[in-house]
């Protein structure tokens, strides 16, 4: 029995990396891409709107809260760190909604298309970790691995917006 | 972990099983399915090449079928019975655990594939028909409804089949990759396995990492058709009479994302057939493969090489021309690690005992088709050589080789191979040998017949080549290919009848019919829930121990479970 | 079960590799596939292409003898003569598919293929010719600058607009003196022999590719690029041109014509040319 727990974690650690793997592989896949849009003479950066900053800091908030919640024994944090993921993905679509209410719809420039659909599967990874969070509320065993699937998930959208913003 | 509940109701054993061996044979059956309409539409295909006059379909409705006909055998037929079929199916056995690690997700990920084949078949019937813009999708082709018929409703479907598939694939590498690396059996270590297991390994790193490359293509690409995007749409397009209003996209850039998936995906469905032939030529040679360390070694160099050469692909494409000369210089050295499977293939014969068996002569006939198509690439990897065969019958024929022959070997040697472990009886021995010739004769005369095309600068995805006077010599070759075709079907016919015969009504099967040392062969014939009974087995040596024993018994093999001498 | 005599399938086997392995070379032998080369540089890929059949057909002939061989020998003995081999032993034999590999693969590249890509992409002659060739589903025009060696601007919303007279097939815009001279043709460009060409290569819908077989010559044309191409043309006649990327459903249609012509015979049909705003 005891066998079988450290075997199923281990399966589930390299289940881990491998879902991590491709969620690099998709991010560089969009990297390349972007580098590449942006040689293009149409190339425009717009400004990313405070909401989007607002949502980042509820993330790394999210972040700090999985981290109290690997180490707790009821699931009060883990039940804040969902809320605040849900409260992230509201934000993004409030955040979408303010640039469409400006005008700035997904096809007005490469920048905000990439802005739009990074964003989006984006959300489609942390709405995975949200259900995953979910699962770790009764199974406390996979508390740990859920916690860096969602500071992944986190650095993945620092880079996002970091290279939305910088290069 | 895995439970050992049997499932109790039809609906929980077959239809939403989590047995991986049910599960398995769920693959391969809609493989077989998917490969009715693949091999449909390649008939329609070569009739219309051989007998251009008749007009057998509009020069539209060619362009969808050779779209479908590539999509669905690339995807849905061989990637389907050889990666997800076999993979399922033997992972766990060989290996010595009763199921994959996370069965729940195994069934799903079937689940998923099923909506995928679903919505590829839907797309014949919309508006506008199936997609038509090569199995490469090429933008702008495939982004403007107006650029091509198959464009409208049926690329869109198409491309949410893909996306399906790439998660169906993802679902199921995942337990692929943590059965083979963590619930390995006692004694089972990673140089004790297989050389088939092996191959699904590296296939599965390579999916993880070539697919997400190829859903960001996809998503992309469905931005720029429904949301107005221009990833890959330039300015200053016209069609449909006016000027499209997209700015600023590089139709290279999906080229890029798509072959540094496409070129791996290649060795994705190779390595496993090759994995396939090592097991079934060991048992049948009665000797261990030849060069197993370097045969790891070997593919794995294949591996990394597969995801740094895909410009090979693009050398006309309107890339740099130095760009092009680094990609040749590293994909004709992929050609290296890849003979040297070859000669251990080869090699794998020397001091054996072989006997002929049906799944032999698949595997030895394999060994065949890699050396013919294998060396072929060599033309096409050389940039220059590539300049004149890029788009011609000399690519179709390459591939075909390569990906339409070694695979389907692969995957008929496995069937017969493995058939009395999925089913406990024997698949027809007569028909099979009959199957065998019917199939391979075919294959090697069109695919080499294409080369010939080739060289004559015959090109690809013409409706029509009476268009062209150049192809006056070529085009004589393309009604003996279609009546190879023809065979070929005919022979595929006969396979299908005798394998649904054969598993009701086929010899019943020995526990261990082939005497083969692997350790899938410890468990029943077919193998129940669980694999095992109370104990998983222990392993004490290689799957490949044959030979004298001298030990006073006839037989020439022991198996893995086998204690070794004190 | 210790016949020695070979199994009827063991001798149908290797009648079978055999064939193979005698039809595939005979078939490449007995005819000359590839088109009489007409171009400079099309010498070069022709030398590849037959350096690379010849290397790879020996490989092919030898594997498949030793593969009918090993075969052969083994089948029907009715006992294993099997003794294992150390890893060394298995190692050092992977050495020769990697060396043989490795010198037939690189030289074709390196040595051989190289010089000759070059030449493709290398410098264009002083004195060569510049045309533009335009592709459209699904067919070809052609564009020389006319006298003053300059092409002139096109737009697409010309194209749409069209002229006075009727289609403005590559988009001119009159406005641009460079264009006045231009001359601009359907489907057959004509060359001189001998001289190199400089051809520059646009789109003005999907990607379409130009090629001609007997030039040894392809090269996409890119939406959204401008590509190129050049050759030298080595032999006077007339040599189709064919789309060669899947562009639509008249992609099977959409050939031209490539005219080569004596030096003296170009000049004095380039001179009776009508630019395309004075037809």
């Amino acid at each position: 029995m005891q066998n079988q727990t450290a075997t199923q974690n281990k399966v589930n650690e390299l289940t881990l990396l491998a879902v991590l793997s491709t969620m690099v592989m998709l991010f560089a896949a969009f990297t390349a891409a972007y580098l590449i849009r942006k040689t293009s003479s149409d190339w425009q950066r717009i400004s990313i709107p405070t909401l989007f900053w607002i949502n980042t800091g509820i993330l790394l908030a999210s972040s700090v809260t999985v981290e109290l919640a690997r180490k707790s024994a009821n699931a009060r944090w883990l039940n804040l760190t969902i809320v605040l993921g849900l409260a992230f993905v509201v934000g993004q679509l409030l955040a979408w909604k303010g640039l469409a209410d400006a005008g700035i719809f997904v096809p007005s420039h490469p920048h905000c298309s990439f802005l739009y659909m990074l964003c989006a599967v984006h959300a489609f990874y942390v709405l995975g970790g949200i259900a995953a969070l979910f699962y770790a509320i009764k199974h406390t065993r996979l508390r740990g691995l859920c916690s860096i699937f969602w500071h992944c998930v986190d650095a993945v959208w620092l880079y996002v917006i970091a290279m939305l913003t910088l290069l | 972990m895995t439970n050992s509940h049997e499932p109790q109701s039809f609906v929980s054993k077959y239809i939403f099983s989590l047995d991986h061996k049910v599960i398995g044979l769920q693959y391969i059956f809609t493989a077989m399915f998917m490969g009715l309409f693949g091999g449909a539409l390649a008939m329609i295909i070569r009739s219309q090449l051989a007998w251009p006059e008749h007009g057998i379909v509009k020069p539209e409705t060619y362009l969808s079928i050779v779209t479908m006909h590539g999509t669905i055998m690339v995807f849905f037929v061989v990637s389907l019975a050889l990666v997800s079929g076999f993979g399922n199916f033997l992972i766990p056995l060989m290996v010595g655990a009763r199921d994959m690690a996370y069965p729940l997700l195994n069934m799903l990920s079937y689940w998923t594939i099923v909506p995928a084949c679903l919505l590829m078949l839907l797309s014949f019937v919309v508006e506008g028909g199936a997609a038509a813009s090569g199995w490469t999708a090429y933008p702008p082709l495939s982004a403007i409804a107006s650029a091509v018929p198959g464009s409208g409703m049926g690329q869109t479907l198409w491309l949410l089949a893909m996306a399906l598939f790439i998660v169906s694939s993802i679902m199921g590498g995942l337990n692929y990759l943590t059965t083979i690396v963590n619930l390995r059996t006692k004694g089972l270590t990673m140089f004790r396995l297989p050389l088939a297991i092996w191959t699904f390994l590296v296939s599965t790193i390579l999916g993880l990492l070539a697919f997400p490359p190829l859903m960001a293509a996809v998503i992309m690409l469905l931005l720029d058709r429904h949301l107005g995007t221009s990833f890959f749409l330039p300015a200053g397009m016209i069609l449909g009479n006016e000027v499209l209003p997209y700015e600023g996209g590089t139709p290279l850039l999906f080229q890029h994302l798509f072959w540094f998936f496409g070129h791996p995906e290649v060795y994705i469905i190779v390595l496993p057939a090759v994995g396939i032939a090592f097991e079934v030529i060991a048992t049948f040679a009665r000797r261990p493969p030849f060069g197993y360390k370097t045969s790891v070694y070997a593919m794995l160099v294949v591996a990394a090489l597969s995801m740094i050469v895909w410009g090979h692909h693009m050398f006309v494409s309107g890339m740099s021309p130095y760009v092009g000369e680094y990609f040749s210089v590293a994909s004709v050295f992929i050609t290296l690690p890849f003979a040297v499977l070859g000669l251990n293939l080869v090699a794998s014969q020397w001091q054996g005992n072989i006997r002929l068996e049906t799944p032999m002569l698949f595997a030895l006939a394999l060994i065949s088709a890699i050396g013919t198509g294998g060396l072929g690439g060599l033309f096409l990897g050389t940039a220059t050589s590539d300049v004149y065969f890029h788009d011609t019958y000399f690519v179709v024929g390459h591939f075909h080789i390569m990906i339409g022959m070694v695979t389907f070997l692969g995957i008929f040697a496995g069937i017969y191979y493995w058939f009395p472990k999925m089913f406990g009886r024997m698949l027809g021995d007569r028909l099979g040998k009959i199957h065998f010739w019917l199939t391979v004769i075919p294959m090697f005369t069109m695919f080499v017949l294409m080369h010939y095309q080739g060289l004559g600068g015959s090109l690809r995805r013409i409706y029509d080549p009476t268009n062209y006077d150049f192809t006056a010599a070529t085009r004589t070759l393309n009604s003996p290919i279609t009546h190879a075709a023809f065979l070929l079907v005919f022979a595929q016919a006969i396979f299908l009848l005798n394998f649904f015969y054969s598993v009701f009504k086929g010899p019943k099967a020995k526990q261990n019919p082939w005497d083969s040392a692997g350790l899938e062969w410890t468990a029943a014939s077919p193998a129940p829930h669980g694999n095992w009974g109370e104990h998983l087995p222990e392993v004490q040596r290689w799957p490949y121990e044959y030979g004298d024993f001298s030990d006073g018994s006839e037989t020439d093999f022991q198996p893995q479970t086998q204690p070794t001498a004190q | 079960m210790g016949n020695r005599k070979k199994p009827f399938l063991s001798i149908a086997l290797m009648g079978f590799f055999l064939l193979v392995m005698l039809s595939i070379p005979a078939g490449f032998l007995m005819k000359t596939w590839l088109p009489p080369v007409a171009s400079k540089h099309g010498v070069g890929i022709d030398y590849v292409i037959h350096f690379l059949l010849w290397t790879t057909g020996a490989v092919f002939v030898v594997g498949h003898l030793v593969l009918m061989w090993l075969v052969w020998q083994n089948t029907g003995k009715g006992k294993s003569t099997y003794k294992p081999v150390s890893q060394k032993v298995e190692f050092i034999w992977a050495l020769v598919p990697v060396i043989f590999m490795g010198v037939i693969s690189e030289a074709g590249v390196l040595v051989i293929g190289r010089p000759v890509w070059q030449q493709l992409y290398g410098e264009t002659d002083a004195d060569a010719l510049k045309i533009e060739l335009i592709g459209r589903q699904f067919e070809w025009f052609v564009r020389y600058p006319g006298k003053d060696g300059v092409f002139g601007k096109t737009s697409p919303e010309a194209v749409i607009k069209r002229t006075v007279d009727g289609d403005n097939f590559v988009g001119l815009d009159k406005s641009d003196p460079a264009a006045l001279d231009d001359i601009v043709l359907r489907s057959a460009l004509r060359l001189p022999v001998g001289r190199m060409v400089s051809i520059r290569l646009r789109t003005q819908d999907v990607q379409h590719s130009f090629s001609v077989p007997a030039f040894r010559v392809k090269q996409d044309l890119v939406p959204g690029l401008t590509t190129r191409t050049q050759f030298t043309p080595t032999l006077v006649g007339e040599y189709e041109i064919a789309c060669s990327e899947l562009c639509g459903l008249g992609h099977y249609k959409m050939r031209g014509m490539a005219i080569v012509l004596t030096e003296q015979n170009f000049d004095d049909w380039l001179a009776k040319q009508k630019s395309f705003f004075n037809d």
